[in-house]
C-alpha cells in the first residue's frame, strides 16, 4: 500500500502521535493505580483498549505493517485484561509502557519512510505471549459459575451484549452492585452532547456496561436510548443523575431481599441485531454496540479541535504584522491629512482606524492563542523516562509535577523536552544519592524530583529542584581550572553562584566517569546554548548536602516580541525586551577603563560595556556626531549582564520577527529582521550572542 | 541539404526562423549591464526586478553584501554583484535596479547597473572562454554573441553561495 502525500502522512504522524501521547498518560494512572493497590482499572483500560484500537487502524491505512502488527498484539492483551483474564500486574504495565516507546519508535521511523524493526516486535510480542496464563484460567474457571443464570435476563437482552460487556455485568453483580435500566429520549440534534453528559453524571455513582438504541417512538426528532447501569447507590441517586427525561428502574440486584427481577424487556431495533449477529460471528473482539458509544465520543473530539501546522499560524502571524504596518501607514496619512486641514473627515477616518486596530489586536491575540499548548505534554513524556530510568539504577526516585497546564507557544515547548530531559538525568545522576547514603543521612529513601512550572507575566518559569547531595562549587572550580576552561586568577573573583554557572560553559562535567544517562558527550553547556536560542535564561542554585535547583525563564511566544528600538550612528536595531534588566542615560564621563574595557557602575555594581557601533564596526557619518549623554541598555542572560552602549532609545513595541534565511543565519549579533512602520526593515539582536562574544573578549583579555 | 522546395524569398525565411525556433532557441537570458559590460542571467532563475530602495546594512559581512530588504514579508539578501564579482563597488544610479532571483528556494537581490533585455540564445553557441584577468572565472558560465555583441553570462549558484565567519 502506498504511503500517501507528504501532507497526509504528516496528518496521520500527528494524528498518531496525539493517540500515543494519551495512552502514556492513561497507562501513567494505571501504574499509579496498580502501585496503589486499586482495583478499578476497568476504565483505563478500556481507554487504552480504544487507543491502540486506533492507531491499529491508522497504522494499518499507512501501510506500517510493523507498527500495526504491534497493534493487534497489543489489543490482544487489553481484551485478555478487560475481560479479567489478566491481572493488571506490574509486569503488564511495564510491557504497556514499552508498548508506547515501541509505538513513538514507529512513528518517528515512519516520518522517515520507514517501520518498526520486525525482530523488535516479534520480541515484544513473544513477551505479551508469556504472561502467566495461570490467572487466565482462574478467571475462566470464575466465569463458569454463571451468575446471569440467576437472574431472568431477557435473552435478546443478553444477545446483545459483546463479550466484553458481559463480563462487566457479571463482575458488578459479583460485586453486590444493582444493575439499572435507564430509559431516555434524546433529541437528535443534540443527542452527542446528551449522551455524553449522561455519561458524565452516571459516571460519578456508577459503570455504564452498554447503551442500546431503543424503539424509534412517535417522534421522528427523538431517538430513545436504553442504558444499562451497575452502581452500588440507591435509586433516586441513580435517578437523579439520569435526570428528568429519563426513567429508570432496577433490572437486578444481589441482594436476595428484592423480590422479583423484572424482565430487562429491551426493544432491540433490527440494527442492532444484525449488528450482534455480526460481532458474534467476527473474532474481532470490538464489541458493536460499544463501538458505537466510543464513536460518539470520538467524533465530538473531532469536530471540535482542528489541527493546524505550525508553519500556517506563522503565515497568519506575518499577515497580522503587514496588518499593523498598513494601520500604521493609515495613522501617518491621518496626520498628513490634519496637516493639509482635513479635520472633518479625518475625524471620521480617526474612528475606523482605531476599530481596526483593535481588531487587529484581537486577531494578533487570537493566533498567539492557538499557538499555545500545555506544558504538560512533556511532562508526560520526563515521568514516563524517570519511571525507566529509576528501575535500572540503584536509586528510588519519585517525580513530582506541577503546573503542566502552563502554556507556552508550541515551537518553545518542541525545542524544550531535551534541555529539560537533560537537566532531570543530571539531577538523577549526580544529585539524588542512594537510598544507603539517604538513610545515613536522615533523608527518606526514595529521592524527591519538583518540577513546577508557572507563568509570570509574559514569561514562564520551569524549575527543577532535587533534594540530593547538592552541588560542591569549589569542586565545579576545580575542574574548570583542570580543564583549562577558565583561569585559576578568573577563578578566584567569581562569587558562589558564579562559581556554580561554570557548569554551563563548554567541556564540564564534575563526575570522572561517564555514565550511561548522562555522559553522552553533551553536557549543560548545550542545554544553556538550545534555551538561549529560544530567548531563554538558565540559572543554578545549590545548598551541599540539600539539594539543587535549576531554573529555566522562557518567554510565552517567540512569533511576536516586545523590543526596544534604538539608533546607533545612523542605524536602527530592536533589542527584544525579553533579556532587558533596565536602561540608563550615562554621561560620557561617568565612563571608566578597566583592563583596556569600558565599565560604569550602576547602583555600586560595575557594568561592563559594549559601544554597539564598535562591536559591529559602524562607520558614524560626520552628520551623526556622538552624542552626550549616552543610553546604556542593560541586558542580561543568565548571571552574564552587559551594557549595550547606543545613541538614542526610540521606542518600545510590539515586533514580528522574521528570520534572515539560510545564506544569513551565520551572521553573528544578529537574530533576524523586522518591519517597522514606514516600510523599514530593522535588525533584531541576537543579546545571547553578543553577552557571549563579550565574555570571550573578557577572557581574552585576561589571558594575554 | 535543402528538403524543402523554395518557393519565394519570405517562405525561405519563414522556414529558416520556424526551424531555428523550433529546433534550437532554447535558452532566454536577461541581459545588463555593469560597468561598461554586458552580462546575463537564465531567466529561468528570475523572479522579479525591484527599483533601487532603502537596503538595510548588515554588520560584520563582507562588502559584497550589501544588506538585507523586506518584499512582502520576506527577507532577501542583496548582494553588490559588481562587488562580488571583482568589478569594483557600484554607487547606485536611477538606472540601477535589483534582480531578485531564487537558487535553491532561497531568493537573492542582485545589484546591477542597468537592466536591457530578454535575448534569445542556443546553448550550443555559449562557449567556455574565460574573459583574461579581471573577473574571477568561478563565477562565469560562458560567453555568447547571439546578436553579434558580446554577452558575458553569470554562473548564479557561484555567486549567491558565500560563507559568513565568526559564529
Amino acid at each position: 500500500m502506498t504511503r500517501g502525500s507528504d501532507r497526509a502522512l504528516a496528518e496521520f504522524l500527528s494524528e498518531a502521535q496525539e493517540i500515543v501521547e494519551s495512552l502514556n498518560r492513561t497507562i501513567l494512572s494505571l501504574d499509579e493505580l496498580q502501585r496503589d493497590g486499586g482495583d478499578n482499572a476497568h476504565e483505563l483500560v478500556n481507554d487504552s483498549f480504544r487507543a491502540v484500537h486506533s492507531l491499529k487502524g491508522l497504522t494499518g491505512m499507512f501501510g506500517l505493517e510493523g507498527t500495526a502488527r504491534l497493534s493487534h498484539g497489543l489489543e490482544t492483551l487489553l481484551d485478555a485484561l478487560r475481560l479479567g483474564r489478566v491481572d493488571v500486574t506490574s509486569i503488564v504495565v511495564d510491557l504497556l509502557f514499552e508498548a508506547v516507546e515501541l509505538f513513538s519508535a514507529g512513528l518517528a521511523a515512519a516520518a522517515d519512510g520507514g517501520d518498526l524493526d520486525a525482530a523488535l516486535i516479534k520480541s515484544y510480542l513473544d513477551r505479551i505471549d508469556d504472561i502467566p496464563s495461570e490467572t487466565l484460567t482462574a478467571a475462566t474457571v470464575r466465569e463458569d459459575e454463571d451468575e446471569l443464570a440467576a437472574y431472568e435476563f431477557d435473552a435478546s437482552v443478553v444477545s446483545v451484549l459483546t463479550e466484553y460487556e458481559e463480563h462487566r455485568l457479571r463482575q458488578l453483580i459479583r460485586e453486590g452492585k444493582t444493575i439499572y435500566r435507564i430509559t431516555t429520549l434524546f433529541d437528535l440534534l443534540t443527542i452527542d452532547t446528551g449522551i455524553e453528559q449522561l455519561r458524565q453524571a452516571i459516571q460519578l455513582i456508577g459503570e455504564i456496561i452498554t447503551y442500546v438504541p431503543g424503539g424509534d417512538g412517535d417522534d421522528p426528532d427523538k431517538l430513545e436510548m436504553v442504558i444499562l447501569v451497575g452502581s452500588g447507590a440507591a435509586l433516586d441517586t441513580v435517578a437523579a443523575a439520569a435526570g428528568d427525561n429519563a426513567t429508570v428502574d432496577a433490572v437486578a440486584s444481589a441482594t436476595p431481599e428484592v423480590p422479583a427481577i423484572p424482565s430487562l424487556g429491551v426493544r432491540v431495533p433490527q440494527r442492532a441485531e444484525a449488528d450482534s449477529a455480526d460481532s458474534s460471528a467476527e473474532t474481532d473482539p470490538v464489541p458493536a454496540p460499544a463501538a458505537s458509544a466510543g464513536q460518539v465520543s470520538s467524533l465530538r473530539s473531532v469536530s471540535q479541535s482542528v489541527r493546524v501546522d505550525i508553519r500556517r499560524l506563522d503565515a497568519l502571524m506575518n499577515a497580522v504584522g503587514e496588518l499593523n504596518l498598513v494601520h500604521s501607514g493609515l495613522s501617518a496619512l491621518m496626520d498628513r491629512m490634519v496637516g493639509d486641514g482635513l479635520v472633518d473627515h479625518v475625524r471620521d477616518l480617526c474612528r475606523e482606524v482605531r476599530s481596526l486596530e483593535r481588531r487587529a489586536a484581537e486577531l494578533q491575540d487570537g493566533i498567539l492563542e492557538v499557538r499555545m499548548v500545555p506544558l504538560r505534554q512533556i511532562f508526560d513524556k520526563l515521568s514516563r523516562v524517570v519511571r525507566k530510568i529509576s528501575r535500572t539504577i540503584d536509586k528510588q526516585i519519585g517525580l513530582d509535577i506541577g503546573g503542566g497546564e502552563t502554556e507556552l507557544d508550541k515551537l518553545i515547548v518542541e525545542e524544550l523536552s531535551d534541555p529539560l530531559m537533560h537537566i532531570i538525568r543530571n539531577a538523577i545522576d549526580h544529585g539524588i544519592e542512594t537510598p544507603g547514603e539517604r538513610v545515613a543521612q536522615g533523608k527518606p529513601e526514595v529521592g524527591t524530583i519538583k518540577v513546577r512550572a508557572l507563568q509570570q507575566g509574559n514569561r514562564v518559569v520551569i524549575s527543577v529542584a532535587d533534594d540530593g547531595r547538592g552541588i560542591d562549587e569549589l569542586a565545579v572550580a576545580d575542574a574548570a581550572v583542570r580543564r583549562g576552561v577558565v583561569d585559576v586568577g578568573a577563578v578566584e573573583s567569581l562569587n558562589r553562584r558564579e562559581l556554580l554557572n561554570l557548569l554551563f560553559l563548554p567541556g564540564m562535567s564534575t563526575r570522572q566517569t561517564a555514565t550511561e544517562l548522562s555522559g553522552r558527550g553533551v553536557g549543560l553547556d548545550v542545554v544553556k546554548t538550545n534555551i538561549a536560542n529560544l530567548s531563554g535564561i538558565i540559572d543554578m542554585t545549590s545548598t551541599p548536602g540539600h539539594g539543587t535547583e535549576t531554573t529555566i525563564t522562557l518567554p510565552v511566544t517567540l512569533a511576536i516580541i516586545q523590543a526596544i528600538v534604538v539608533k546607533v550612528a545612523g542605524r536602527t536595531y530592536a533589542i527584544p525586551c525579553n533579556t532587558v534588566v533596565e536602561s540608563v542615560m550615562v554621561d560620557a564621563g561617568e565612563i571608566r577603563t578597566i583592563e583596556g574595557r569600558e565599565v560604569i557602575t550602576v547602583r555600586n555594581q560595575t557594568l561592563r560595556l559594549a559601544r554597539v557601533e564598535r562591536t559591529f564596526r559602524l562607520d558614524r557619518p560626520p552628520s551623526v556626531p556622538v552624542p552626550n549623554p549616552l543610553y546604556v541598555v542593560i541586558v542580561g542572560v543568565a548571571q552574564h549582564r552587559l551594557g549595550l552602549v547606543v545613541d538614542e532609545l526610540l521606542s518600545n513595541q510590539d515586533v514580528v520577527i522574521k528570520s534572515l534565511g539560510p545564506a544569513l543565519a551565520s551572521v553573528p549579533g544578529i537574530a533576524g529582521a523586522t518591519e517597522l512602520p514606514g516600510q523599514q526593515t530593522v535588525l533584531v539582536l541576537d543579546i545571547p550572542k553578543l553577552i557571549e562574544e563579550s565574555v570571550a573578549q573578557t577572557a581574552q583579555t585576561e589571558a594575554a | 541539404m535543402a528538403r524543402f522546395h523554395i518557393a519565394t524569398e519570405e517562405a525561405f525565411v519563414a522556414a529558416q526562423t520556424k526551424e531555428r525556433a523550433g529546433r534550437d532557441y532554447d535558452r532566454e537570458v536577461i541581459t545588463f549591464r555593469l560597468a561598461d559590460e554586458r552580462y546575463g542571467l537564465d531567466i529561468t532563475a528570475m523572479r522579479e526586478i525591484l527599483k533601487m530602495r532603502e537596503i538595510t546594512e548588515l554588520p560584520r559581512v563582507p562588502a559584497f553584501l550589501t544588506g538585507i530588504v523586506t518584499v512582502r514579508g520576506e527577507v532577501i539578501p542583496i548582494i553588490d554583484l559588481r562587488l562580488r564579482i571583482g568589478l569594483g563597488a557600484s554607487s547606485p544610479t536611477r538606472a540601477s535596479r535589483i534582480l531578485i532571483t531564487s537558487h535553491e528556494d532561497q531568493l537573492f537581490g542582485l545589484i546591477v547597473d542597468e537592466v536591457h533585455k530578454v535575448v534569445r540564445m542556443l546553448s550550443t553557441d555559449i562557449q567556455p572562454t574565460p574573459l583574461p584577468g579581471g573577473i574571477e572565472s568561478t563565477f562565469l558560465a560562458g560567453v555568447s554573441r547571439p546578436d553579434g555583441d558580446l554577452i558575458v553570462l553569470l554562473n548564479l549558484p557561484a555567486v549567491v553561495t558565500f560563507r559568513i565567519e565568526g559564529s
